[in-house]
């Protein structure tokens, strides 16, 4: 019965594999457009309960990406409130809603690009077009403190430099902050099991099925063929595994889940053993069926051989088996 | 009833213990058998005092049992002649050993020599015995013919009884016309390999001359 359900769970594996191979793609690439919306909901992607998982584990990121930011603000602002001369060109071109907006976009950026690079190599399609990015908004903010340092009119009446504003501002970005905590707090709770697995779930699928391998070339795996324990602490980098199971779901259930991942684990070898197993007990079975086939063909005993002569043949008896000397 | 010509005898010593010949051993239980269809034999009337041995198809069990059954007659001191009528495959030499004669039955059958000599003795038990000396390519030397005829008259008159260790059914034509000139042929079949099919196929070609059926090798 378990290794019924282990051939159907990968044989679903294998199917949804390239889905999510590409549902793991896509929003790295358009993660810009996600990150800079305030609290955006995730919308509903590829198939069933692993590109939950993903775009759980994206959300996650986001939302501490969004905190990085907010606690990045409110030291600026209390460095501006506890420093009057803070209202330097530089700063002050900071509070150009344009400028904060790319500021907020690097930072994002670059902690995206951190976390890649923790995973991936360099080499990597996710990592070079998460450099590219960085690249480019950092630019894209050069220019824009030149422009700012160009026409210093339009940041000098930038808003921002006032206390009331200031204090405004202050605690807005508290709040904000608070609020993101609790959302993280909440995702973080949602999610059954928390590992420090440094990975993706397309990455574990692909691990556990050997055959199918990221179609980018030239990528190595620097902790291939080892698989995070259940012992090892949780906070560490934390990315959700089966993170899609609702929080409803009893922890029983889950934890089945979680031995069906971890058993999913030696399906390579299950496989194998299951299909030689197969074999074996196809071939035994045709060796029974000839050999009892045989049986029935041939003469066994003296009743047999009598019941196949006639009436009036003259059956003289049956000669022992006798041992060759 | 012996052969007066005491050249055509030769001892020698075969190879018998590489297989179970236990037709002159009284106290076996296959030899009890053997002895027990010699009885039937003897008792059959009309007497032929020739016994074709042959069975469906090949390696069922004939040589051994006409090597058995000439030493059951043997061993009740009734005159026998043992002769091997399978051309094609003869299995006498691994059984008794090489013949001392450098003629055989081939000869014999294709009138070119009498039957007395190719007749040889064996050494332990003074058995006689005509071999084949050369394997034949076809079993043609048995379709009937005056040779055949007067081989088969020269041991009728040497000796009270002969058994002819013949071709399988299956691969010989001319079974049947050899199963009419010898009179009798005691059936062989082996328990665990002949088939109930080829069985009944091979007695029903000679069942109007009511051959003598024998199970052997029952466990």
């Amino acid at each position: 019965m378990d290794s019924l359900v282990l051939r159907s769970v990968s044989i679903i594996t294998l199917i949804l594999a390239p889905h999510l191979q590409h549902a793991e793609q896509a929003p790295a690439l358009h993660s810009d457009k996600q990150e800079v919306q305030t609290a955006p909901e995730p919308a509903p992607q590829g198939n069933g309960q692993t590109s939950g998982q993903t775009t759980s584990a994206r959300r996650l990121k986001d939302l501490k990406g969004r905190l990085a930011i907010q606690e990045q603000r409110l030291e600026s602002l209390k460095e501006a409130s506890a420093d009057p001369r803070s209202a330097i060109p530089e700063k002050a071109s900071s509070d150009s809603p344009s400028a904060i907006q790319l500021r907020e976009q690097l930072l994002i950026a670059r902690q995206q690009l951190i976390n890649l690079q923790s995973r991936y190599t360099d080499l990597y399609p996710d990592v070079i077009v998460a450099r590219e990015q960085v690249a480019s908004l950092t630019r894209l903010l050069d220019a824009e403190n030149v422009n700012a340092s160009q026409h210093p009119d339009v940041v000098k009446g930038a808003p921002g430099v006032q206390p009331s504003n200031r204090a405004q501002e202050l605690g807005e970005v508290t709040a904000s902050i608070k609020k993101l905590q609790d959302e993280i707090e909440e995702a973080e709770r949602q999610a059954p099991l928390v590992k420090m697995a440094p990975r993706t779930t397309g990455e574990r699928l692909r691990r556990v099925l050997p055959n199918s391998e990221p179609q980018s070339s030239g990528q190595t795996d620097p902790v291939a063929g080892e698989m995070p324990s259940t012992n090892l602490p949780t906070k560490v980098a934390p990315v959700l595994v089966g993170n899609s199971i609702p929080a409803s779901i009893p922890p029983a259930k889950s934890q089945q889940r979680s031995h069906l991942h971890h058993s999913l684990r030696d399906l390579g070898i299950k496989k194998k053993f299951i299909l030689a197993l197969s074999v074996l007990f196809f071939l035994a079975s045709a060796l029974i069926w000839l050999f009892c086939k045989g049986r029935q063909a041939t003469i066994q005993d003296g009743i047999a051989l009598q019941a196949l002569l006639p009436d009036e043949a003259d059956y003289v008896g049956c000669i022992p088996r006798m041992d060759k000397v | 009833m012996y052969p007066k010509n005491g050249q055509s005898l030769k001892l020698f010593s075969g190879n018998s213990q590489q297989y179970p010949l236990e037709g002159d051993l009284t106290h076996s239980e296959a030899g009890k058998n053997y002895a027990q269809v010699v009885h039937r034999i003897v008792g059959r009337i009309p007497i032929s005092g020739k016994i074709l041995v042959t069975s469906a198809s090949a390696e069922e069990g004939k040589t051994v049992t006409a090597a058995n059954l000439a030493l059951a007659f043997h061993a009740q001191r009734i005159p026998v002649l043992l002769i091997e009528f399978s051309l094609v495959k003869p299995k006498f030499a691994e059984i008794f050993g090489e013949s001392p004669i450098q003629e055989g039955v081939e000869d014999v059958v294709q009138g070119r020599i009498d039957l007395r000599s190719v007749t040889c003795r064996l050494g332990n038990n003074n058995l006689s015995l005509a071999m084949v000396r050369r394997p034949q390519g076809s079993e043609e030397g048995l379709k009937p013919s005056v040779a055949l005829n007067q081989l088969l008259a020269d041991a009728q008159r040497d000796y009270r009884w002969t058994i002819l260790d013949g071709p399988s059914i299956e691969a010989s034509n001319h079974i049947c016309t050899l199963v009419e000139s010898i009179g009798l042929a005691v059936m062989v079949a082996r328990a665990g390999r002949t088939n109930k099919e080829s069985f009944r196929k091979a007695y029903d070609r000679i069942n109007k001359h009511r051959p003598l059926v024998l199970l052997n090798d029952e466990r």
